[in-house]
């Protein structure tokens, strides 16, 4: 039998969607500080093209989730313990992985162009559990 | 009997030496080698750094500050950096026509030897055999020291604003 949380499943998507919006929000604010004051040069696209590949697909699917009608016997059901716990865990090192790279670029030799390529793959398949955690609490039920 | 290809090194050691450019590379060379020095960090006028800074190609300090680690995270980096090719080679050797780019520099940081060939020491030096003196001078741009990508060009040679030759031949004390 499955153990479902106190938390229904309303909840669990607007705790994920703060979670991530919050870290994309708060990347965001660094990477257009350092993109007006020159940090990347031309080439700020770069950068956000490495955050947008990160940020956009969980982002799309909670966005989603959270803007459509779902059923009343859904959105108050109880989530499934694990699948919450796991989209939020995976969550979790997702974006603070991220935002650990901004934050020890400084501390470091490599510079960001090469970190952004050095880290794009690893990040992108660790976003697609995340993404796949998410979607295992959206549509469960659903 | 002439100075042999030992000597020449010799001499161009003591040069380097004394100047504080320690552990060169060394390369082969039609008719002769080839020594070329770190990449160096330099003032904006080619003045020689602290040793802090001098052989840092990107952003590491013996000092860590707040106030360095918020301008090293928001702003990019930009600087001047230079390495000094020395050639011993009868050969003739001109103006360099290929600029290289921050590619070449990383294969040149990588591939060199510790010192000369010992074969190559012990012989002698031909008729008209000459030492050249190649300075290149580079500019960072924005921190972009990659080493495999198209983004090395950013590490280019600066021909607008370069240096005058005399100016970094100061660093050489001659």
């Amino acid at each position: 039998m499955k153990q479902k949380t106190k938390i229904t499943r309303g909840r669990v998507v607007r705790i994920l969607l703060t979670q991530w919006l919050g870290c994309a929000g708060l990347v965001s604010a660094i990477v257009l500080i350092q993109s007006m004051l020159g940090k990347y040069g031309n080439d700020s696209g770069v950068a956000w093209a490495w955050l947008a590949g990160i940020f956009v697909p969980p982002l799309s699917i909670l966005l989603t989730a959270a803007l459509t009608e779902s059923s009343i016997h859904w959105h108050d059901g109880h989530a499934d313990t694990f699948k919450f716990w796991l989209a939020f865990s995976v969550g979790s090192i997702c974006v603070a992985a991220t935002l650990l790279i901004i934050l020890i670029e400084p501390l470091i030799a490599s510079s960001y162009f090469e970190l952004f390529e050095k880290t794009s793959l690893a990040l992108a398949l660790w976003q697609g559990f995340a993404v796949a955690a998410i979607g295992a609490v959206i549509f469960e039920g659903r | 009997m002439g100075s042999t290809f030992g000597q020449a090194d010799t001499h161009i050691r003591k040069v380097l030496q004394q100047s504080g450019y320690a552990g060169p590379s060394y390369f082969s060379v039609p008719g002769g080698f080839a020594i070329l020095t770190a990449l160096e960090h330099i003032g904006p006028q080619g003045e020689i750094l602290s040793d802090n800074d001098r052989w840092s190609i990107a952003k590491e300090t013996a000092h860590w500050s707040w106030s360095d680690y918020m301008k090293k995270l928001f702003y990019g980096q930009d600087g001047r950096y230079r390495m000094f090719l020395f050639i011993v080679t009868a050969r003739y050797y001109g103006t360099a026509e290929d600029v290289p780019n921050g590619q070449d520099v990383e294969r040149w940081l990588h591939t060199g030897r510790d010192s000369l060939d010992p074969w190559l020491a012990r012989q002698y030096l031909e008729n008209g055999t000459t030492i050249h003196l190649f300075v290149y001078e580079f500019s960072m741009d924005k921190g972009r020291l990659a080493k495999t990508t198209d983004r090395t060009q950013g590490l280019v040679e600066n021909t607008s604003e370069s240096l005058p030759f005399a100016t970094h031949l100061k660093a050489l004390k001659f």
